[in-house]
C-alpha cells in the first residue's frame, strides 16, 4: 500500500514537472505578440508602476490612472500627439469664445458613438460638467477631484458644506443636439488649455448611470467609497480603446474600438492593450529585457545606459514639463537684498549639477517654465556661473564676506526634476562656501514637514520644483507667483499685475507675449533661481514604434505599431 | 489536546492585541501621512486639512486606536484609502498568490533541503558535507532581492527560459476558483495554463526558499549526526537490518522532529520575505500590497496587512506545536 502510494505521489511529480519543461520549451520567447485570434493585430503589454485606482478620469490625478483613462475617453479638445498644441477633439473645431470671455461655444462631431452604443451629444456633455459640479462628500477631496478644482476653483462645487458657492463654473448649455455652450463667472484664458486634461473628458451618460458612477456609502470611519461599477468594470468613453477586463495586480486589458469615429488617427496595429503593473524598477527593465513586455514609463535614470546599450531596446525622452529650482523666501534676511539672490545665483554652477545628477537627461532651466510652453521669453536676464562676479556684487552692496545664509533640502523623496536632492544641495553648498556665503544647513522629511515648512515661510532658501499638470504658462509661473505666498514673500506687485493681465488676455498672440513679458521681470526680480529642466524617459523593444511622447504625458497607444 | 488548543488559542489574543498597538503606533509615525503621499507638491494647507479630516486623522492616536479596534472586532479592517476597497477583500484576493508563492518555497525548501542535510549528516566532515555547510551559509546571508535579480537575469534575461514576472503570461486566460492558480488549472483541466503557472512559480519560490533552504538543511543535519550515533541506531545495524531501513526508519524520521518546528518558524520568514519577492517578481500578493501601502501611507492596508500575517505566524506556530503530539507521541500534551 506504502510503496503504491509513493509510486503515485513519484508519477505526479513527474508529470508536474514534465509539464513545466514542456512549456518552458514552446513559449521561450515569453514574449507573445499578435498571438491572438486576428492575425493582423498585434497586443501591446505595457508595464506600469502601479495600478490605475479607478477608471474614473474625474476622480484620479495619478499618472497610472489617467494614462489608461487617455485611451478610453476623449475631451472636448486634445492635445496633437507629442505637442502642447491645443487641436479639437470630440469638437468639431475650437470653440467661439464670447467677447466678454465668459461663454465657450463648442459645435460637435456628429455621429460619436460611447462605447456602449448610446450617443455622444451636447446632451451627454453638460451631463458630465453638472456631475463634476455636483460632486459631494469626499468626491470634493482633493486627492479625488483634484483637477476640476485646479481648473475651476478650490471647492468650487454646487453644495459645499459651509461655505458658499466660489466655482467658476456656471453653467452648461446644449443649445442643440451637436452644441454646447459653457459659461463661467469670471474670463479666463487658462481654460482651453485646462479642457485637454483627461478629468475633463467626456464619459458616456448612460453607462454612468446604469454603473451608479456617484453611489456610495459612507464607512465607519467616514470615508466615502463609491460601491457602483462604473468605474472599475464598466468605463465608457468615446476613444480608441475600449475596456475589457481587469484583474488588480496582474492585468488590465483594452480592446481596440472598431467603431472609433476617428479610424483615421487609428494608425496602428495594437488590437489588444495590456497594462501589467511591475512596482519595482529594476523588474521592469528585465520584464522588457526578456520580452514580456513591450514598453513601460518612470526609467531610471542609471538604467538609460543599459538600455541604450542593447540594440533590441529604445528609450523614448518626454520632452521636459517641469522646472526644478532654489527657491528664495524674502521675509527671511539677507533674501530682501537682491544683491544677495544675484550673488547666490553666480555662485552656483548649474551646469555642473545637471551634467552631475541627472544622467544626461536634464537642461539648464534660465526661467520656471520649459521652453515648449507659449510665454516663454529667450531673452530673460541670465546669471552665468561666475564666483567672482557673485564676491563684487555681495562688496558693492556693502556686505561683509562670507555672508551667512539658511538654505534647506528635502530628504525620503526622489521627484523627476530632483532625483538626487541631497546631491544637488551638497554640491551647491560646496560652489556658495567656495565663493562667499556660509550656509546654515536644514533638512527634512519631504513630507509633510518639508513641504509644510517651505509652505509656511519657514526656510530661507530651499530646493523644490514643480511638474505641470496643462499647457499652459498660468500652470507654471501663475501658480507661483499670481498670488502672494509665504514660500516667496516676493511682494513684487509688478509681477502679479503682469500675470492677472496676461491671464484675462484673450488674444493669444498678445498673450503670448505678456507672459514673456511676465518671465523677464521675474527673472530681473529673480525671487528663485529655476536650474534644471529634465526629459522622464520610456523604453520599448526596438520593434515597438510610433510612440509619441507628450510633455504632459497624454500619449495614445492608437497609433503605436509592434512589428512581428 | 483540545485543552491545549484552547489555552494556546486564548494566549494568541494579548499577543494579537499588544501587536495591533504597535503596528497601530509604527504605522503612524512614518513621516508623512495618506493626504501628503496622494497630493505631493501640490498639497495646500486646506486640502490636507480637509482629507485628514475625512479620514479621521485629525483625532488624537488613542481616540483612532480605539475606534479602529473596534470597528476590527466588528469584522471591519477599514478601507484602502487609495483603492477604496475594503482591506478584507483586498487581502481575500491577494492572500492566495502569497500562500501559493509560500508553499512552493517550502517545497523547494523541504525537497533540497532534507536530503541535502541527510547526506551532509551521512558524510559528515566530508567534501560534501563541507560544501553543503558552505551553501547553506551563503543561501542564508545572500540578500534576498540580489538573488531574485541574479536569477531573472540570468534564466530569463539571458537564457530565456523562464518569465520574470506575475503568476501567469498576461495572454493566458484561467477561471480562478480557488486563486490558487495551479490548483486553478487542475481543476479546470487548463494544462497551457497549469504550464504557465509552474513556470511563473520556479524563480520567485526559488529565492523565496532559499533561506528556509539552507536552515532545514542545517537542522536537518545536525538532528542526523544526533540520532546516528544513538544506541538503538547502533542495535539496529548489529542485528543486521538493512541500511536504507535504517536510514529511513530509525535515523530520519527521529531526526525530523526538530526540521518541523523549524519549518513551522519559517512561516514567518516566509511572509516577510514574500515581500520582497513578490516585489521584484510582480507577484500579486500580500507582500507586496503591503510594500506598496507603506509608499502611499495606506494606514488601513498597512495596519490590516501586518496584523494578518501576524495572526498567521501565531496561527502556524499553534498548528506546529500540535502536530508535535502525532510526530512524537512521549510530548503528548496532559
Amino acid at each position: 500500500m506504502r510503496k503504491r502510494l509513493r509510486l503515485i505521489a513519484a508519477f505526479a511529480l513527474i508529470a508536474l514537472m514534465t509539464a513545466a519543461c514542456a512549456g518552458a520549451t514552446d513559449g521561450g520567447d515569453g514574449g507573445d505578440t499578435g498571438e491572438g485570434g486576428n492575425e493582423a493585430s498585434a497586443t501591446l503589454t505595457f508595464g506600469t508602476s502601479a495600478d490605475p485606482v479607478v477608471l474614473d478620469p474625474a476622480l484620479v490625478s495619478d499618472g497610472e490612472s489617467l494614462r489608461v483613462s487617455d485611451q478610453i475617453y476623449e475631451g472636448l479638445v486634445t492635445l496633437e500627439p507629442g505637442t502642447t498644441e491645443v487641436v479639437p477633439g470630440l469638437a468639431e473645431e475650437l470653440p467661439e469664445i464670447s467677447e466678454d470671455g465668459k461663454s465657450y461655444t463648442f459645435t460637435l462631431r456628429e455621429g460619436v458613438k460611447f462605447h456602449d452604443g448610446t450617443d455622444f451629444n451636447a446632451e451627454a456633455v453638460c451631463f458630465n460638467f453638472d456631475r463634476w459640479y455636483n460632486f459631494e462628500g469626499s468626491f470634493q477631496n482633493a486627492d479625488a477631484s483634484y483637477y476640476y478644482q485646479t481648473v475651476f476653483g478650490y471647492g468650487g462645487f454646487a453644495s459645499k458644506p459651509g461655505s458658499p458657492d466660489s466655482s467658476n463654473y456656471e453653467s452648461c448649455e446644449a443649445t442643440d443636439e451637436s452644441t454646447v455652450v459653457l459659461n463661467i463667472k469670471t474670463p479666463s484664458t487658462s481654460l482651453l488649455a485646462a479642457l485637454t486634461l483627461t478629468a475633463l473628458t467626456i464619459a458616456s451618460p448612460a453607462a454612468l448611470e446604469e454603473y451608479e458612477a456617484d453611489k456610495g456609502r459612507v464607512d465607519a470611519e467616514g470615508l466615502f467609497r463609491p460601491t457602483g461599477t462604473f468605474s472599475t468594470e464598466h468605463p465608457t468613453g468615446t476613444g480608441p480603446f475600449k475596456f475589457n477586463e481587469w484583474i488588480r495586480g496582474e492585468r488590465l486589458v483594452l480592446e481596440r474600438n472598431e467603431d472609433y469615429w476617428n479610424a483615421e488617427e487609428q494608425t496602428g496595429n495594437v488590437q489588444t492593450l495590456i497594462f501589467q503593473p511591475i512596482p519595482d524598477p529594476a523588474a521592469r527593465l528585465q520584464a522588457l529585457q526578456a520580452g514580456e513586455i513591450q514598453g513601460f514609463d518612470l526609467v531610471d535614470p542609471q538604467d538609460y545606459e543599459t538600455i541604450e546599450g542593447d540594440e533590441n531596446l529604445e528609450l523614448l525622452n518626454r520632452p521636459a514639463f517641469n522646472v526644478g529650482y532654489v527657491g528664495f523666501n524674502q521675509a527671511v534676511k539677507p533674501f530682501d537684498d537682491p544683491a544677495v539672490r544675484q550673488a547666490f545665483a553666480h555662485a552656483i554652477d548649474r551646469q555642473e549639477v545637471v551634467d552631475a545628477f541627472y544622467a544626461g537627461q536634464g537642461e539648464v532651466a534660465t526661467q520656471f517654465m520649459p521652453p515648449e510652453l507659449p510665454g516663454y521669453a529667450d531673452d530673460v536676464t541670465e546669471y552665468e556661473y561666475d564666483p567672482e562676479k557673485a564676491k563684487q556684487i555681495l562688496t558693492d552692496a556693502g556686505f561683509d564676506l562670507p555672508v551667512e545664509i539658511q538654505f534647506a533640502y528635502p530628504t525620503d523623496v526622489e521627484r523627476p526634476y530632483m532625483p538626487d536632492p541631497q546631491a544637488n544641495f551638497e554640491a551647491m553648498v560646496q560652489d556658495l562656501e567656495e565663493c562667499c556665503f556660509t550656509v546654515q544647513q536644514d533638512s527634512a522629511t519631504w513630507s509633510p514637514d518639508y513641504l509644510g515648512k517651505v509652505d509656511t515661510g519657514k526656510y530661507g532658501a530651499y530646493l523644490l520644483g514643480w511638474t505641470g499638470d496643462f499647457a499652459d504658462p498660468d500652470n507654471f509661473i501663475g501658480t507661483f507667483f499670481q498670488d502672494e505666498q509665504p514660500a516667496w514673500a516676493h511682494g513684487n506687485k509688478e509681477i502679479s499685475d503682469a500675470l492677472d493681465a496676461a491671464e484675462t488676455e484673450t488674444d493669444l498672440d498678445a498673450r503670448d507675449e505678456l507672459y514673456q513679458e511676465a518671465n523677464r521681470l521675474i527673472m530681473e526680480e529673480l525671487p528663485g533661481i529655476p536650474y534644471v529642466h529634465t526629459k522622464p524617459g520610456l523604453a520599448f523593444t526596438a520593434n515597438v514604434t510610433g510612440y509619441l511622447p507628450s510633455p504632459v504625458s497624454l500619449e495614445p497607444f492608437s497609433i503605436v505599431t509592434v512589428e512581428e | 489536546m483540545l485543552q491545549f488548543a484552547l489555552r494556546r488559542l486564548l494566549l494568541t489574543i494579548p499577543i494579537l492585541i499588544g501587536l495591533s498597538i504597535i503596528v497601530f503606533v509604527f504605522v503612524r509615525s512614518l513621516p508623512g501621512g495618506p493626504a501628503i503621499a496622494l497630493l505631493g507638491e501640490r498639497a495646500t494647507e486646506e486640502s490636507l486639512e480637509q482629507i485628514e479630516k475625512t479620514l479621521g486623522l485629525d483625532q488624537p492616536v488613542h481616540v483612532q486606536y480605539f475606534r479602529y479596534m473596534n470597528n476590527v472586532l466588528h469584522g471591519d479592517l477599514g478601507n484602502s484609502v487609495v483603492t477604496r476597497q475594503p482591506v478584507a477583500d483586498e487581502i481575500k484576493r491577494q492572500f492566495p498568490a502569497t500562500v501559493e508563492l509560500g508553499l512552493a518555497a517550502m517545497l523547494f525548501a523541504i525537497l533540497v533541503g532534507v536530503p541535502l542535510g541527510f547526506i551532509a549528516a551521512k558524510r559528515y566532515q566530508g567534501v560534501l558535507d563541507q560544501s553543503s555547510l558552505v551553501l547553506s551559509l551563503i543561501g542564508v546571508s545572500f540578500p534576498v532581492f540580489f538573488l531574485a535579480l541574479l536569477l531573472k537575469y540570468v534564466f530569463a534575461v539571458k537564457l530565456g527560459w523562464l518569465p520574470t514576472i506575475g503568476r501567469l503570461t498576461v495572454t493566458q486566460d484561467l477561471a480562478h476558483p480557488t486563486n490558487l492558480y495551479v490548483l486553478d488549472a487542475i481543476l479546470t483541466g487548463n494544462w497551457p495554463a497549469l504550464s504557465d503557472a509552474l513556470k511563473h512559480l520556479v524563480l520567485p519560490a526559488i529565492a523565496l526558499g532559499t533561506i528556509p533552504l539552507a536552515i532545514v538543511a542545517r537542522i536537518t543535519r545536525a538532528a542526523t549526526l544526533d540520532v546516528i550515533s544513538e544506541d538503538y541506531v547502533r542495535t539496529a545495524r548489529a542485528k543486521g537490518l538493512e541500511r536504507t531501513v535504517i536510514d529511513r526508519r530509525h535515523i530520519l524520521r527521529n531526526a525530523l522532529l526538530p526540521v518541523v518546528t523549524v519549518i513551522g518558524l519559517q512561516t514567518g520568514l516566509l511572509l516577510t520575505g514574500a515581500v520582497l519577492t513578490e516585489t521584484i517578481f510582480a507577484w500579486p500578493g500580500v507582500g507586496r500590497m503591503i510594500l506598496q501601502a507603506i509608499q502611499f501611507r495606506d494606514y488601513a492596508i498597512l495596519q490590516g496587512g501586518i496584523l494578518f500575517f501576524a495572526f498567521v505566524i501565531v496561527f502556524v506556530n499553534l498548528l506546529v506545536d500540535m502536530s508535535y503530539g502525532f510526530l512524537n507521541p512521549r510530548i503528548r500534551v496532559r
